[in-house]
């Protein structure tokens, strides 16, 4: 007993209480790495649980050709570790495969136990060449590609990637300008013309649909107009009577129609005359 | 079933018996192999049944976790003697290989089947942090080496008190 109490308080050689605390902080680095790594992994969890998402999106046109949709997105992290450099990428295709419109936002630091919204808007040229104008006589299914980038806990970057399919609904899908038999008036000649489409859109189509018949030769026979007030989900159908300039045969030709509102003028796809 | 002794220095110890240490040893296997090969293992397998693909093949992991098992009941069983240094120094290197190996692999791109969705992980700070934790055991094993080479028996008084 006396020896065991005597030996007890004896300090333990040098090399020993080196070897000893080099394995106590292996062991307390190795608790601490497997602690740390389980709260992160339980801190993601309560992010993705938080209900993170992308509100609706609304669409209106704009004075430069463009279809802006507009929505939000909103970032919810009830996690205890913030969420840094958070990039997002958001890439519009038809189905060909030609690029439509993009978006992205960051890099931003979303905190612990906080919320963020953040502006999400899409510009889609509908004017001119690519695949923008058939966006408004064609009802399609667009590619949608998401990325996003963001570190968690500090150690771990983590990359998303996310594709979708999303329908679009054409502001005057199945546009069909036709003409009919010319009449004579003496000078020239009358035709009537109807236009009808579908608005497929969520969007109203009011203004004006201003259109000009052209020969073959690209020769102006004549113009006129329609007004629209058309909502959501509703058919368009009617017809004008069109002076058609005399010697100026519109077979063959084309119907180059614009949308004008007071806001903004998108030229729509060129209708063929047969 | 203990072996009692003194170090030249006076100072007394008591070593359990080689059949207690093996019976310990092999008690204490028992969830090191089930947290270090058995674990991670059926880990990848249930990935891989779901077509998922995983970053490690479920050979590497069992090669190197039955190694890291072996190498530590063996270090466990002979700590009274002076292969304890030498043992905890290839444990420590294989451990360290095992995290290199894992570092060489350490973004994981999760793409569930038959679905658009993607996720990379990056884990590379965290394997290179955990090099730290064999590193340092490595230095502990490389100072008892020494110790047990210059002074034999000097520790068993510290490691197995009477």
């Amino acid at each position: 007993m006396t020896a065991a109490v005597y030996q007890a308080n004896i300090t333990p050689p040098g090399l020993y209480r080196l070897a000893r605390a080099l394995r106590r902080l292996s062991v307390i680095t190795l608790i601490i790495l497997i602690l740390f790594t389980a709260s992160v992994v339980y801190s993601a969890v309560l992010t993705v649980r938080s209900g993170s998402g992308v509100g609706p999106f609304s669409e209106t046109f704009a004075s430069n050709g463009t279809i802006v949709l507009s929505g939000s997105l909103t970032l919810n992290n009830n996690g205890f570790y913030s969420v840094q450099g958070l990039t997002l990428a958001v890439r519009v295709t038809n189905t060909t495969g030609s690029f439509v419109g993009a978006t992205e936002f960051g890099p931003t630091t979303l905190g612990s136990s906080s919320s963020i919204v953040e502006p999400l808007t899409l510009y889609v040229p509908v004017s001119g060449a690519g695949p923008g104008p058939s966006l408004l006589t064609d009802d399609q299914s667009l590619p949608v590609a998401v990325w996003a980038n963001a570190t968690f806990g500090y150690l771990f970057p983590v990359s998303l990637a996310v594709s979708a399919v999303r329908s679009w609904g054409a502001p005057f899908a199945d546009l069909s300008i036709s003409l009919g038999t010319p009449t004579p008036n003496g000078t020239g000649a009358n035709v009537p013309v109807t236009l009808s489409f579908e608005n497929h859109s969520p969007v109203t189509d009011a203004g004006n649909l201003n259109f000009v018949v052209l020969s073959s030769g690209g020769v102006r026979c004549g113009a006129s107009g329609f007004t629209l007030e058309v909502g959501p989900g509703a058919p368009f159908t009617q017809t004008t009577t069109v002076a058609l300039a005399g010697g100026c045969s519109p077979a063959g030709g084309t119907v180059q129609a614009s949308y004008v509102t007071p806001a903004f003028t998108v030229t729509l796809p060129p209708e063929a005359i047969p | 079933m203990t072996e009692t002794g003194r170090t030249p220095g006076g100072l007394g110890y008591r070593l359990p018996s080689w059949g207690w240490r093996i019976a310990a040893g092999a008690l204490r296997l028992i969830p090191m192999v089930l947290l270090v090969v058995g674990l991670p293992a059926a880990l990848l397998a249930f990935l891989i049944s779901h077509g998922i693909a995983v970053p490690l093949s479920i050979l590497t992991v069992t090669v190197f976790g039955i190694l890291i098992c072996a190498l530590a009941t063996a270090r466990y069983i002979g700590k009274p003697t002076r292969v304890y240094g030498p043992l905890a120094l290839a444990t420590s290197v294989v451990t360290l290989l095992y995290l290199r190996v894992i570092l060489a692999a350490s973004s994981w791109t999760l793409t569930l089947p038959n679905s658009d969705f993607s996720l990379t992980l990056n884990y590379l700070e965290l394997i290179e942090l955990l090099l730290l934790v064999p590193t340092l055991a490595l230095a502990a094993a490389v100072v008892t080496t020494v110790e047990d080479y210059r002074a034999p028996r000097e520790r068993l008084p510290f490691d197995f008190p009477p």
